[in-house]
């Protein structure tokens, strides 16, 4: 297969271009302290961005909105586990099992009886906020045990959630890439029909997308969690229209069908890394999302005219 | 003017025979359809052998596609038994039918035949990921890559990109693509639905031709078609259907465009009869 590198090279000359600029204003931000933070953020963001971008694959008008509440469910109930006194592999295993087990729902309901996945996922999102709310009646969870923080844990001076997030998500790309049951999703998400009449069960891919992205985001709300001393019930919040953002900049497609792991990554990098930016320019922190969003408006135009380029057979696929 | 001379002028060389011919070498019977009813389709029954092209004739809302998505799973069967070479089948989704060896060539080539925004590689592989499959479950891609030029090469397909996106080929080459995502797999039958509408007349003889080449490797095809010359000239049996049932079966020596039509279009007598007394009941009331 032959690499093509448009729309990942220019995300990396933005993200060098912004990161220089933010130097010649604050000579720290080009620090390891700095970057290696910048990286640990987009690690934890990586793995939402997957598997949102997995979802948006499947089809037009697909998302995922509840990965910000499998997120928070999963960082609290696995903070409550360690704090009970589990062994963390089974706080691990748990974490990436309630992903799963919600995103399972998330998918069945959407198979099932046909509904769009921004509809289902939408209620499940508030469903499950309520659910939190309730469950841990807006309190911290404080007094965790020592093992807790083990993605904290510094190898080669990056922690260790920053090594795991990057190394699945490089995982992704590859598999993504090559494995027969990823073709399903871009077969279904650019003809649903056509990939029917080519043996595929659309809904099985449909449920499948969903369940990946709840395990990737219930992995990843671990992840998150365990960085820190202290879990906060509302530690996901804000999160999934960023995620939606980080794929679509990185060049998922909203029309479905198209979409690299490789982007993904890209696209969460530049977001988590224009948040930091921002704070070295010296701008009040609204601009940042004043930015993000016009970066999402240029990704989407882009997108739409490329789709277009193609149709009149300029571009190849 | 003749039809060679048209078809003369239009490609620019003489093609030796429009419709090519075979010598038929039809064996014993692969596929038993018995009692098959399904929406529109009221108790078929049909038995197509080893090396024959059986040809199904009707009008629109006759049932034929609604056969042909019967036997390759897009709606399963409401009642009735479908036998392939003796040992039954439960064709309940395309993908059974796939790996049962049934395939489809579907009637609207540009929807679901094919996925126009992707390129012509990923269509012709789509179907066929198990037969590239590396043992540890990853896509061989070299192998794809040769999969998609070899189809190519030998389906004449213009422009001779794998990369080229499906969208910007012309008819003939996108039923070309559809075509051959089913010949690179070992299929028993193949049923094509309409698989010379709307193309040129050169990839139309070049369809008859993967036919009969199908055929005489051992094969089956169900040959679906409304241009009844057609039918005439390939099959070498032709079931005409009519609102779900099948009116009769002609065979080769048989078999002429005439017959089909009438066949296919006229109800039987008793019903002719009360559709002219309802006409002139209607007329004498126009009068009045």
């Amino acid at each position: 297969m032959k690499i093509k590198f448009g729309r990942e090279l220019i995300l990396l000359a933005v993200i060098i271009g912004i990161a220089a600029s933010a130097q010649a204003v604050n000579p720290n931000f080009v620090s390891f302290r700095n970057i290696s933070s910048l990286l640990g953020n987009t690690a934890v963001m990586v793995l939402v961005v997957m598997g949102e971008s997995l979802v948006i694959i499947n089809g037009f008008g697909n998302a995922d909105l509840s990965v910000s509440s499998i997120y928070t469910v999963s960082a609290v109930t696995s903070a409550q586990l360690a704090l009970a006194g589990f062994p963390m592999f089974l706080v691990i295993l748990w974490s990436i099992g309630i992903g799963m087990a919600l995103g399972a729902v998330n998918g069945f309901i959407t198979a099932k009886f046909n509904i769009p996945s921004l509809i289902t996922t939408l209620g499940t999102m508030i469903a499950l906020e309520g659910a939190i709310l309730w469950w841990t009646k807006g309190m911290w969870i404080s007094n965790l045990p020592n093992s807790w923080q083990m993605m904290n844990h510094k190898i080669a001076g990056l922690s260790l959630a920053t090594w795991v997030g990057f190394g699945v998500g490089t995982l992704m790309i590859f598999v993504v890439r090559s494995v027969p049951f990823f073709r399903k999703f871009y077969a279904c998400g650019t003809n649903a029909e056509a990939a029917v009449f080519a043996g595929i069960n659309v809904k099985k891919t449909i449920f499948y997308a969903l369940t990946l992205s709840g395990m990737f985001s219930g992995f990843s709300g671990f992840l998150s969690a365990s960085r820190f001393f202290m879990v906060s019930s509302n530690i996901g919040s804000n999160l999934t229209l960023p995620a939606v953002a980080a794929a679509v900049i990185g060049g998922t497609s909203i029309l479905g069908g198209r979409g690299k792991m490789e982007g993904n990554i890209l696209g969460a990098l530049l977001l988590t890394e224009i948040s930091s930016a921002t704070i070295f320019w010296g701008i009040n922190a609204a601009w940042s999302e004043a930015i993000e969003g016009l970066i999402i408006l240029i990704a989407i135009v882009s997108d739409v005219l490329r789709e277009n380029r193609r149709k009149r057979g300029v571009l190849k696929v | 003017m003749t039809l060679a001379d048209i078809v003369k002028a239009m490609i620019g060389k003489e093609l030796q025979s429009f419709y090519p011919k075979r010598k038929a070498k039809i064996g014993k019977s692969v596929l038993k359809i018995e009692n098959l009813s399904s929406s529109i389709l009221d108790n078929v029954n049909i038995e197509v052998k080893r090396g024959e092209i059986l040809g199904i004739a009707g009008i629109l809302g006759s049932g034929r596609t609604t056969l042909a998505n019967t036997l390759f799973g897009i709606m399963p069967p409401e009642k009735g038994n479908i036998f392939l070479n003796d040992s039954k089948l439960n064709i309940k989704s395309p993908s059974y039918a796939i790996k049962a060896g049934i395939v489809l060539v579907p009637e609207d080539k540009q929807h679901q035949g094919l996925i126009l925004r992707q390129s012509m590689k990923f269509n012709i592989s789509l179907p066929n990921l198990d037969l590239i499959r590396k043992p540890h479950g990853f896509i061989d891609l070299a192998k794809e890559n040769n999969m998609a030029t070899n189809a190519i090469r030998d389906f004449e397909i213009q422009p001779p990109f794998p990369d080229f996106q499906v969208l910007h080929l012309s008819g003939g080459n996108q039923q070309k693509v559809v075509i051959s995502k089913w010949l690179v797999r070992n299929a028993h039958i193949i049923i094509l639905d309409e698989p010379t509408q709307g193309i040129d007349v050169g990839s139309k003889s070049q369809i008859y031709t993967w036919m009969n080449k199908f055929v005489e490797e051992g094969k089956s095809v169900i040959f679906i078609s409304s241009d009844f010359n057609e039918l005439v000239n390939m099959c070498d049996r032709v079931v005409v259907l009519r609102k779900g049932k099948i009116v009769k079966e002609v065979m080769k020596p048989d078999l002429s465009v005439d017959e089909l039509v009438a066949l296919s279009t006229l109800e039987n007598e008793k019903s002719n009869q009360k559709l002219s007394v309802i006409n002139s009941k209607g007329s004498a009331k126009n009068e009045d």
